[in-house]
């Protein structure tokens, strides 16, 4: 399988036509993808597989519903139209596929997948295929189940790691995928088929033998047992049908559990909204409270002007109390002393008489003092009064009430905002949530569990109906040799069909545990080159694959390294689908999402030198830390076709430019 | 790989007379192109029409 070129419309971010062409040069083999995360590298690779096969996937691995599908922005504009063109060659036929979603008409907006009609269209050769082919068609060519080594995540490669759990469903499915790369399938449908033969052509030779008078009993007898035969396979298809039912009974409960956990992890998150919703309230409601008592003291801000000009007056009145109160206290003291004077006769300073003059002056001087003491009197109570005033407006201080109800404003819109974006998210919630019923949980767990134990019995009757069904065979086998030689060649075409069933049988039933041997060692080989090509441990000298298909890396002395880093299962990951490919010698391309994310520098230059020969075609959808203009390229560039970037639009819009350097 | 598959089966059937590794060859053709598991019922009547035709090219010349 060669890929030509797809173009994405309305998918993903791409609302405007995407358009890639893929390398069709065997030495330039490489495109890469560049884009940031976010952008489209993931929607480019479910492109390809939601146009091959309708599903796309998201990181974990679940299914997409259109409604994420279609670009938003054009959800905005009303087209619901999601198409993509995949043109690719296989077996030197040109194949051209196109997948369109739909909105059913007369819906203005979808709510599910039911809301859409999907159609999809194949061109082989330019002949129309007919709508019931193409799924088969795309099976020849590239089977779901092998996508998984064409369409990858780099960052999921570990899901490889289920290969060595013995038994797991997903090792189950991967050793199916594997198997049908490797072509086992023919062979196994090549036993199932000449087994179902047999027992015809045995029930054949029955009928015929029974003609013989000799053998009459013998080929009864065989009837008898084919019909035991007959009954029990009867028995063993009720049963497997049984299991189907109960096993797609449990898969339904597993699925409505795990709903139901996510609904119940939701429902904490409500829980979880809500009390924080409570808390934003009281903050908003103190704040609103404290917003209020300050305004209920504001009127004191507002009176601060005012009060300060007052008080002022009041300071300045009350000094002049204070100066003639010190001025009349000066005044007294004067008084004291002139009338000392006054009274003493000799002079203290000069120690004579002093003049009558000089007494008159002291007289003078004591009259004018007392004049002016009577003169400057205080009214007290004037002065109480201004100063209790003044006392009485200094209590009534700045109380910063623009500044703090500015603060109080910030925690109240803080709040608000806080309720918006829980209640936003709540609502998102509640959305998702229909009902949570812990009772029905319960009741459920209950019956998946029951479920569980009648499927074990169901197992151990289909088991013990095998056991019967071989023992059954192996008589109806011997039964069957028996007559064919007592028949000496009397009804020999039936017989010799018998016989070429058998030995065919035999033949395909000892070629499948064969050629499963032959390829293992083969992948092992191939894988273990690979492996020893990519990684940077000297001492690890190979791989070892196990019934599954699982890896082990081996150390020098060939034993099992037990440990390994998720880097190193990315490199054991990668050297088993490039050994898939080698020894399948299918030429699928290899399209990458993310190849080098958890690889150290040095791995990450290995891998890109090794990457161009692991397929036909390898496309890597990367960002610029992985494989940038300063580091990496140069590994890779001579292998490289074209450069793509994934630009930004928009929140909701992106498109791809060829890049330039 | 597919020519690998039936190398092994040719390989398990090398005592077999020529003619039965053409019919074995004939076989693994109509498998390996009704792979998929909704085609049994059109395998199953290819490869009865083989063996028949096998048997009765072989029944009287192999008499038994």
């Amino acid at each position: 399988m060669k890929l030509r070129r797809l173009a994405i419309r309305n998918f993903g971010p791409y609302y405007d036509e995407a358009l890639i062409e893929f390398p069709s040069d065997a030495s330039r083999n490489v495109l890469l993808i560049y884009g940031d995360n976010m952008r489209g590298k993931t929607s480019i690779l479910n492109a390809i597989r939601w146009c091959l096969y309708g599903v796309a996937k998201d990181r974990q691995g679940e299914p997409l519903t259109l409604l994420k599908l279609v670009n938003r922005y054009g959800q905005e504009q009303g087209q619901w139209e999601a198409v993509v063109d995949l043109d690719f060659e296989a077996s030197g036929k040109v194949y051209k596929l196109r997948r369109v979603a739909k909105l059913r008409t007369r819906l203005a907006r979808p709510k599910s997948n039911d809301d859409f009609t999907l159609s999809q269209f194949l061109e082989i050769q330019g002949q129309a295929v007919t709508a019931d082919q193409v799924p088969i068609e795309i099976g020849r060519v590239c089977p779901e189940q092998i996508s998984r080594f064409v369409l990858f995540d780099g960052e999921l490669l570990q899901e490889y790691e289920a290969l060595l759990i013995e038994e797991s469903e997903q090792s189950k499915k991967i050793k199916a995928a594997i198997e049908q790369v490797l072509g086992i399938p023919a062979i196994q449908n090549g036993l199932i088929d000449c087994k179902t033969l047999l027992r015809r052509a045995q029930a054949m030779q029955a009928k015929q033998v029974k003609q013989t008078d000799s053998l009459r009993a013998q080929a009864e007898n065989l009837e008898h047992l084919q019909a035991v035969l007959s009954q029990k396979e009867k028995e063993w298809y009720r049963l497997g049908e049984q299991e189907r039912v109960i096993g797609g009974e449990i898969t339904a409960l597993d699925v409505y559990l795990a709903s139901v956990k996510a609904a119940e992890q939701r429902a904490e998150q409500v829980r979880s909204a809500k009390a924080a919703i409570a808390a934003h309230e009281v903050a908003k409601r103190e704040a609103e409270d404290e917003r209020f008592s300050i305004l209920k003291d504001a009127w004191q801000d507002v009176l601060q002007p005012m009060l300060r000009s007052r008080l002022v007056d009041l300071d300045l009145e009350a000094k002049s109390f204070n100066e003639v109160t010190e001025r009349r206290g000066g005044l007294a003291e004067r008084i004291k002393q002139l009338n000392a004077l006054i009274l003493q006769r000799i002079c203290p300073v000069c120690e004579a008489e002093p003049s009558e003059e000089k007494r008159a002056t002291l007289a003078r001087s004591l009259a004018e003092a007392e004049q002016e003491l009577k003169e400057i009197s205080v009214d007290e109570s004037r002065r109480n009064e201004v100063l209790q005033t003044i006392q009485d407006l200094r209590s009534v201080g700045s109380r910063d009430s623009v500044q703090r109800l500015t603060e109080v404003d910030k925690r109240v819109h803080r709040a608000e905002m806080g309720i918006t974006e829980k209640q936003s998210l709540l609502d998102s919630l509640n959305r998702e949530i229909t009902s949570v019923d812990t009772g029905e949980i319960a009741q459920q767990r209950q019956l998946r569990d029951q479920k569980q134990q009648t499927l074990g019995v169901v197992r151990a009757s289909k088991a013990a109906a095998e056991r019967e069904i071989s023992e059954t065979v192996s008589k109806i086998d011997n039964l069957s040799a028996m007559l064919a030689r007592a028949d000496a060649g009397r009804h020999h075409k039936v017989t010799l069909e018998v016989e070429t069933y058998r030995q065919l049988g035999d033949l395909f039933e000892n070629g499948i545990a064969q050629f499963r041997e032959d390829v293992r060692g083969d992948v092992e080989k191939a894988a273990s080159e690979i492996f020893c090509r990519l990684t940077t441990e000297p001492n690890y000298s190979g791989l070892q694959i196990n019934e599954q298909y699982g890896l082990s890396i081996l150390d020098s002395r060939r034993h099992v390294v037990p440990l390994r880093s998720a880097g190193a299962e990315q490199i054991v990951a990668l050297s088993l689908i490039a050994g898939l490919n080698n020894v399948s010698g299918k030429d699928t391309p290899m399209i990458m999402d993310t190849p080098l994310g958890r690889l150290d520098a040095k791995h990450r230059k290995k891998v890109l030198e090794a990457l161009p020969d692991m397929a036909g075609q390898v496309v890597l959808l990367v960002h610029d830390a992985e494989i940038g203009v300063q580091a990496g390229l140069e590994e890779i560039a001579p292998r490289v076709a074209s450069r793509l970037d994934i630009q930004r639009v928009s929140e909701t819009r992106s498109r791809l430019v060829r890049r330039v350097e | 790989m597919d020519d690998q598959g039936l190398e092994v089966l040719l390989a398990l059937a090398k005592e077999y007379p020529k003619g039965f590794r053409d019919l074995l060859m004939r076989v693994f053709e109509v498998e390996r192109l009704f792979e998929a598991d909704d085609q049994r019922e059109l395998a199953q009547q290819r490869v009865s029409d083989l063996v028949s035709a096998y048997a009765s090219e072989h029944a009287s010349a192999e008499p038994r």
